[in-house]
């Protein structure tokens, strides 16, 4: 059993940000919420994502896992206004999902959840470095970097935490130190990322105020702000490029 | 399950060594380590193949994918990339140097897990498929990052052979002949009853499970199966239809038509037709199985045929006009009423869930006649074709004369009491036409054009076919013989199949067959085949033959000698 009732704006945005890794994924639905890991087909990109009943403005739900194609759901709620309430409710036995946005009624049909791709393995790391900063910022230097390159490093060094991008011939560097960030905690941190997957992933952090960076040396970085007033919460973990000495 | 290692040790091992026995041997050694579920897709990788060639399914993942998604993994731009594949002139070669290099290699998750996961044969024959099959939003991406999977979790070494085997080509020399032996070899079983096996399965994947699981008695009960194309029984040219006549006592004489062989499969109400490469070629082909469906009375059946497109006069009409539909995906039925088609069948193997390949070609005959009503109805015709069995070379020659006269080939010389071989060419079917030297060659390489066909091929370089080595040995360059338009179609085909560049001579990947006549086969240090054509000219593109069906090395040391005799 779920049924729920939820903001569009907030759905819309949550469902965006795993769009980002993936197009098909396996939604866990339990009575304290809903929760999401997916790898992308690359195995370079993870996002995990989680949104308690506490975001919605009604929730029951049983323990159920649902498989979801999420073009078709962000194609839906693109016609949906900002403010309208999304209505929602599964029909277990026809496996569809009953969805009531704007006074249209939509019958989704939903994939079988063993077809896509299963809940990938979440390494454990030991990030030494970690920094928050506003997404606004953090998205500020991705963009810059893409027009030089199409990789970017980030790391920290001497309490500066830098973003550095090199072309051919151009570079482009960001650094900011204590007093611009959040907070900080100083490690050992210089690791190399795909600007593909960076600038997907920080698209949706430009409304978020916190932002919180893990980093290490030639390690994946962690990226994680809370969402839905804190009711939910979106981490994405991405695997370095790694260059020879 | 295998790990994918195995497999590119052995590619390894196999592309150092030359001898073919050796070869075959570590074909069979791998064979038998292969885990038995994931035999049939191993046997399949071994020859180059993703898909067994009977389903006609190609992978069709491009060059520029595989270059976008090396460079995604590898962090070196495809720039670099095509300018390292002019130098190697390989994407194998290349995706290895790239990747060993490490400039900037993405790194998987896998790398930061505690324990080392391997992936194995069918994981790559999953990832292919999934690059392979993907439409619509987004797939541009999802079929480059699946590849991009593959180089990231792979050792370099690896992923060279991942790379060529996206192309669907090893470059390791291991045919179906060196597969066949291997089988044998590996599980024990007698090379005559593997090969039989394979020309009635058409699938060496099958044949491979079928040896391991249950030996010769499972080899054995291989039979046909409707709607899996079996091996067309060949022709070979008679060089003496009398004395051949004369070895027959009495031979079935039938015209032999200008048209596409056909294999049409019937199981009910559907209908299959399969080209002489058999290659599923229904769609283009809508009123053949129209009239299959209404005039074949039978619930199942395997028939041999000829199709020929017939002109305004009653001839036939170019052999090249009926392949083109074998092409054309759109306006089929515009196209099936404008060129109007003859089905003659001559042969029968599988009847109402019975193989009849065993019995003579009397007896099928009979059975074929016993199921096929002739018809014709506005543009089509369904017949068995006329036969006559005779020892009188004169009648044969009267049938040679009116089948020439016709604008057919010539005649086909059977045996009576022949069973069918599938796959086959020997002195049980031959055939008698009119003398025109011309090769099969393959074009494996090219030339741009200049002036006005700057745009246009200029001319290319064929190859004639290395049955041991499956490798294609230059015989010549090719430039004369072709009209403005034959070129762009020729253009086109080859534009996906380029590659590396050396001296203003491209590399074209061995997939084009054409018909080249020649005046004379001459000996020459400067092409690999040892062999050139003196005034090579263009005569058709055979659409029809696959590229290990071109004429063989073999072939052309027979040509010369016979030419040294007439001297």
């Amino acid at each position: 059993m779920f049924k729920a009732a939820i903001n569009a704006e907030l759905l819309k945005d949550s469902i965006a940000s795993l769009a980002v890794i993936v197009d098909e994924v396996r939604f866990r639905i339990s009575p304290e919420g809903i929760s999401v890991k997916a790898v992308d087909p690359a195995n370079v990109a993870m996002g995990i994502f989680e949104l308690g009943s506490a975001a919605f403005d009604e929730y029951s739900a049983d323990e159920c896992e649902i498989g979801v194609d999420l073009n078709k759901i962000t194609d839906l709620l693109g016609i949906a206004d900002r403010s309208d309430t999304v209505r929602m409710e599964l029909d277990e036995v026809n496996q569809k999902l009953l969805i009531d946005v704007g006074g249209l009624s939509y019958t989704l049909s939903l994939l079988d959840p063993s077809t896509v791709r299963a809940e990938p393995r979440v390494p454990q790391l030991e990030l030494p470095a970690k920094v928050v900063l506003n997404g606004a910022d953090l998205r500020r230097a991705v963009k810059a970097a893409e027009k030089i390159s199409d990789h970017m490093l980030m790391g920290i060094s001497e309490d500066i935490f830098y973003m550095e991008a090199k072309g051919d011939t151009d570079k482009v560097r960001l650094e900011m130190g204590r007093d611009q960030l959040i907070d900080m905690k100083s490690g050992d941190a210089c690791s190399l990322f795909s600007l593909d997957y960076l600038t997907d992933i920080v698209k949706p952090t430009n409304k978020i105020n916190e932002v919180t960076l893990s980093l290490g040396r030639d390690f994946p970085i962690l990226i994680d702000f809370a969402i839905a007033n804190g009711a939910g919460k979106i981490s994405y973990l991405l695997a370095p490029r790694i260059e020879s000495d | 399950m295998t790990s994918f290692r195995e497999f590119a040790e052995t590619c390894q091992a196999v592309e150092k060594i030359s001898s073919t026995i050796e070869t075959t041997n570590k074909v069979s050694e791998f064979l038998r380590k292969v885990d038995v579920e994931e035999l049939p897709l191993a046997t399949h990788f071994i020859m180059s193949e993703v898909f067994p060639a009977w389903t006609g399914k190609q992978l069709g993942i491009g060059t520029s994918l595989l270059y976008a998604a090396l460079s995604k993994a590898s962090g070196m731009s495809v720039k670099s990339i095509e300018g390292l594949i002019r130098t190697t002139g390989d994407i194998g070669e290349t995706a290895l140097l790239i990747l060993k290099e490490k400039r900037k290699n993405q790194v998987t998750f896998t790398s930061f897990l505690e324990e080392e996961s391997e992936f194995s044969i069918s994981d790559v024959y999953q990832r292919f498929i999934t690059a392979s099959e993907a439409t619509g939003k987004g797939s541009q991406n999802l079929k480059i990052k699946n590849l991009q999977f593959l180089f990231n979790s792979s050792d370099p070494r690896e992923a060279k052979y991942i790379a060529r085997l996206a192309l669907e080509e090893l470059r390791i020399g291991v045919g179906e002949g060196v597969v066949r032996d291997a089988i044998a070899k590996a599980f024990d079983v007698p090379v005559d009853v593997v090969e039989h096996a394979f020309m009635v399965t058409n699938d060496l994947g099958v044949v491979a499970a079928a040896a391991r699981t249950e030996g010769v008695e499972g080899l054995k009960k291989l039979g046909i199966e409707i709607n899996r194309p079996i091996k067309m029984m060949l022709s070979q040219i008679s060089p003496d239809i009398g004395t051949d006549i004369g070895d027959m006592k009495e031979a079935a004489i039938e015209w032999k038509f200008d048209g596409a062989r056909v294999q049409i499969h019937k199981d009910g109400d559907s209908v299959t037709i399969f080209s002489r490469k058999l290659e599923n070629v229904t769609n283009s082909l809508p009123d053949l199985v129209e009239i299959v469906r209404k005039h074949v009375k039978a619930d199942s059946a395997i028939l041999d045929g000829e199709a020929v497109a017939v002109a305004e006069d009653g001839k036939p009409r170019a052999f090249q006009e009926i392949l083109k539909r074998f092409r054309r995906k759109y306006d089929v039925a515009e196209k099936a009423v404008s060129i109007p088609i003859q089905l003659n069948l001559f042969d029968i193997m599988y009847l109402n869930g019975d193989t009849l390949i065993y019995l003579p070609l009397r007896e099928r005959r009979k059975a074929l006649s016993s199921c096929v009503e002739s018809s014709v109805e506005n543009s089509r015709s369904i017949s068995v074709d006329e036969q006559i069995i005779t020892g009188d070379l004169k009648i044969v020659e009267k049938i040679y004369k009116e089948a020439l006269d016709a604008g057919h080939e010539g005649i086909m010389v059977k045996n009576p009491d022949s069973v069918y071989s599938p796959g086959k060419r020997g002195k049980n079917w031959l055939k008698k036409k009119p003398l025109m030297e011309t090769l099969d060659l393959v074009i494996i390489g090219a030339e741009w054009g200049f002036g006005r066909r700057a745009n246009l091929i200029g001319s290319y370089t064929v190859g004639c076919y290395d049955p041991e080595t499956t490798r294609f040995l230059q015989i010549g360059k090719v430039g004369t013989g072709l009209s403005d338009e034959q070129l762009k179609e020729l253009t086109e085909m080859l534009s996906g199949l380029m590659g590396g560049e050396a001296g203003g001579v491209f590399a074209v990947r061995p997939k084009v067959v054409v018909e080249i006549a020649f005046e004379e086969i001459q000996k020459s240090p400067n092409y690999d085949s040892g062999f050139a054509m003196r005034f090579p000219r263009f005569i058709r593109i055979r659409d029809d033959k696959a590229p290990d069906e071109a004429d063989s090395i073999q072939r052309i040391e027979r040509v010369y000698s016979q030419q040294r005799k007439k001297l």
